[in-house]
């Protein structure tokens, strides 16, 4: 047990922040921490702690910017220098946007994006052998904390993102062999799961490690096998090519491709800036064109015939 | 009065979204009937969620036979054989559904499904996924719930349940949105309540915080008698300090407990030694406390030896080391877990009979079903076995919806014209804001350690009373309570009804049997009694009957 000074400013409204100093044992955890706040400091501060051991997903907040379940880290994360002055514990709601008050945050729109797929197992009873159809073996981790959904840069611009913990779910039922509605499901993520920036945010602050990332690219890959085209699986075989055939990613190539001659002139604004930063290319290809075709041979994604 | 509530009609209104609420919801849905959920968390953080070990199911008539005669055996006199045949015949009925659903259940290579025996078993009869059996079932259960269109009203905390004296009926019950404080009115032919227990009243629980036993006090805020109330398991394996529980399977698959002298005790107490039924097990390890072989600088713990296990082998056991290394930083391959009984589940409860339907002095009461721990359908009596919570939360949940559906398009749907000046919900209406520097969470941490000390799991008439002293303190301290927050005040007072409950019908109860045990009266009566408890204008009743 070791006593550390800490500064914690806790949300309460739009820039005002309740401040207690207190000195606190730092193997405790941080949801222990806000009980002992809403007992002696803050009698009414609306906060979610349930279960204690990251199993309902409730109690997803801020702590120094960084998204995490209360109940699972301990403060000693959060200190820096343990020797010199005080560790400052700024704790805020997972979303200050959607904020009910204090450290809750309204979910309506996160379990919202759950609606955009059909969230459950369609089974075709008539198909398979009874035995084979109930052997499953997908297992989803996800608790539904939201951190991935309110931590995703895209999903506050662009509101046709399926979001990380959608396309982590849809992906549980499109890996199924017995789910018969796969179709409808890379209907719907054929467009609206190439809008990932791929910022490895989810991958990084999801505390079930459920990786929605990969779930992501796992889906890309689904795509690129399927019939179902869409800009997002055309730009990716225009890269695909444009490096099987060049080496290199020739941005000129690549936009042709995916979105046909007439539509990239709209892009030519972007043009010029590829010319002038040098990545046109014209027409060269890479040195080392042997080498590289040799990984696609390697990776088995090409015949080498 | 009425016109100040925003009114939602349903056929069928179901108060809890746990294993048992959302079975009976699906239930009644797939019956043809109009179905609405109220619950004050959303669906997937229900205390089900934390259910670990597993579920029992019986794939022959032998292994029903086995289950009947275990769960008879550990309920002590307090159960009912023909209850507990309906559910272990039902129970193949329950995995046929969970299968369907795409339940990931823990499978042998070659495909079978893997069983484990739990506490007082004499077989394999426990399936399971991984470590978290409750979290897989209750996605599966949320997921058919979405796929059949029921509505889900979260973030509602129910108050009180609405009684029409002239017609002698429930028809629906009260509450308020914690998001905007809006009353509510939900207008239903029947009601489900399913609201789970309330062992979060412990300092010592594994039960989450929200388990408050609403539906407890629901039910005697509205006359309903709970029966044998005083009845609560203590799981023998609760973390030491946080009440977490490490799971009965990993028992199953070769742990067992040792006292101070590093020796294994359990061999003193039964022929089962670590596989004993649960109350035994508790009993065991309070006794060796007791008796000075505890571990730890208090020596008040006991430790649990998993070291020579394979955790690479098994699913469960890997989600067992998982969370004991990221919550307790324990490593299961080379550290003793340090344990202590925890409070972990009410036998008791609203008195049920088999088709769900609430009942007082066996008499169905008309509009109100029960289903899950907050009934009491004399399935567990004195000692609940692992694997059966689960089993009878799903199997009442399905029998409560399926028969609150039936006939309900002959009922008519009956609306009060005004609502009674006693109920909770007229709390809200006082919208006096007083500052108030006590808050709700700080009684509620009082009340945990009153029930700790005093209605533990050993209990003394002096002990009893002593608490229930402390308990009518704090009522009046609760009159200053802060209200800002009104789910926590409700809550709050929800937990001390219940823990006078307790209390009293604890005093009533002059022996030790199965879980519930007294120090001044350590043997079983000769005569079986079965507790009633009820209220009736803010004071408490209790009733014996014979069984």
């Amino acid at each position: 047990m070791s006593l550390i000074d800490f500064k914690i400013l806790i949300y309460r409204e739009e820039k005002k922040y309740f401040e207690i100093n207190l000195k606190e044992d730092t193997e405790i955890k941080i949801l222990s921490l806000l009980e002992k706040i809403k007992t002696n400091f803050i009698f009414d501060l609306k906060m979610n702690m349930n279960c204690r051991q990251a199993v309902c997903g409730s109690c997803a907040i801020k702590v120094n910017d960084k998204p995490i379940l209360a109940c699972k880290h301990s403060l000693s994360e959060f200190v820096i220098n343990k020797n010199k002055g005080y560790t400052i514990l700024k704790i805020e709601p997972l979303g200050k946007t959607e904020t009910l008050g204090d450290l809750t945050t309204n979910m309506e729109k996160f379990y919202n994006s759950f609606k955009k797929i059909p969230e459950y197992l369609q089974l075709d009873l008539n198909a398979k052998q009874k035995k084979e159809l109930y052997n499953n073996k997908i297992i989803d981790d996800c608790i539904k904390c939201g951190i991935c959904y309110f931590i995703c840069p895209v999903i506050e611009i662009n509101k046709n993102f399926l979001s990380p913990s959608t396309i982590n779910k849809n992906f549980k039922f499109l890996s199924d062999d017995r789910d018969t509605l796969k179709k409808d499901r890379l209907e719907l993520s054929k467009s609206n799961s190439y809008q990932c920036i791929k910022c490895l945010k989810c991958l990084e602050f999801c505390p079930k490690s459920c990786d929605p990332f990969y779930k992501i690219e796992k889906t890309h890959t689904m795509l690129l096998n399927s019939k179902f085209k869409s800009s997002g699986t055309t730009h990716s075989f225009a890269i695909y090519n444009s490096i099987f055939k060049t080496g290199k990613i020739k941005e000129s190539f690549v936009a042709i491709k995916t979105v046909g001659i007439i539509k990239s002139f709209k892009f030519m604004p972007q043009l010029f800036k590829i010319i002038f930063t040098g990545n046109f290319g014209f027409f060269k290809k890479s040195k080392n064109l042997r080498e590289i075709k040799k990984l696609f041979f390697i990776s088995g994604e090409k015949n080498e015939k | 009065m009425i016109n100040s509530f925003t009114k939602t009609t349903t056929d069928v209104l179901v108060v809890g979204s746990g294993i048992a609420g959302m079975s009976a919801a699906i239930k009644a849905k797939q019956c043809g009937a109009d179905v609405a959920i109220v619950t004050k968390l959303f669906p997937t953080r229900s205390q089900s969620c934390c259910a670990k070990g597993g579920i029992n199911v019986c794939l022959s008539e032998e292994e029903e036979k086995d289950l009947i005669e275990e769960t008879l055996e550990s309920a002590k006199g307090l159960s009912s054989v023909d209850n507990i045949k309906f559910v272990a015949s039902y129970s193949k009925k329950i995995l046929d559904f969970f299968l369907s659903t795409g339940t990931p259940f823990s499978r042998e290579i070659d495909g079978t499904l893997k069983r484990k025996k739990f506490g007082g078993q004499k077989t394999e009869k426990t399936c399971f996924v991984k470590s978290s059996t409750g979290f897989f079932l209750m996605q599966s259960l949320y997921e058919q719930v979405i796929k059949n269109k029921i509505k889900i009203y979260d973030n509602i905390f129910i108050t009180d349940l609405i009684y029409l004296k002239k017609e002698q009926k429930f028809c629906g019950a009260v509450g308020f949105n914690t998001k905007d404080k809006i009353p509510l009115f939900f207008n239903a032919k029947n009601t489900i309540i399913a609201t789970g227990g309330g062992a979060s009243i412990y300092k010592t629980s594994s039960n989450s915080n929200y388990t408050t036993g609403d539906g407890f006090a629901l039910a005697l805020n509205a006359n309903i008698p709970l029966k044998n109330i005083e009845m609560i398991q203590f799981h023998p394996t609760g973390i030491y300090g946080s009440g977490i529980l490490v799971s009965e399977s990993i028992r199953a698959d070769g742990a067992f407990l040792i006292n101070s002298n590093e020796k294994k005790f359990m061999k003193n107490y039964s022929p089962l030694k670590d596989l004993a039924p649960r109350d035994v097990i508790t009993k065991a390890i309070l006794n060796e406390i007791k008796e000075g072989r505890g571990c730890g600088k208090n020596r008040d713990q006991i430790l649990l030896d998993c070291r020579h296990l394979n955790v690479d082998e098994s699913d469960s056991l890997k989600d067992t080391a998982t969370m004991l290394n990221d919550f307790f930083n324990i490593n299961m391959k080379k550290d003793l877990i340090p344990i202590y009984p925890t409070a972990h589940y009410f036998m008791g409860g609203v008195e049920a009979n088999k088709n769900g339907e609430a009942t007082i002095n066996s008499a169905p009461v008309k509009g109100l079903f029960v289903a899950g721990e907050v009934a009491c359908a004399d399935i567990h009596g004195a000692n609940r076995l692992g694997g059966n919570s689960l089993l009878e939360a799903a199997v009442f949940g399905a029998v409560a919806g399926e028969s609150s559906a039936k006939n309900f398009t002959s009922i008519k749907l009956s609306t009060p014209k005004t609502i009674d000046k006693n109920l909770n919900i007229n709390s809200i209406f006082q919208n006096k804001k007083t500052l108030s520097t006590l808050s709700c969470l700080k009684i509620k941490i009082e009340l945990k350690d009153i029930m700790q000390t005093y209605a533990g799991a050993i209990k003394t008439e002096k002990g009893l009373k002593k608490g229930l002293k402390k308990i009518e303190a704090l009522e009046i301290k609760m009159e200053v309570a802060d209200k800002t927050i009104l789910e926590d005040f409700f809550e709050t007072k929800n937990q001390l009804l219940i823990a006078k409950a307790i209390i009293k019908s604890s005093l009533a109860r002059k022996e030790s049997r199965g879980a519930f045990m007294r120090d001044d009266f350590a043997k079983e009566n000769i005569n079986i009694f079965n507790i009633y408890v009820s209220k009736f204008e803010d004071k408490i009743f209790i009733k014996k009957e014979k069984v």
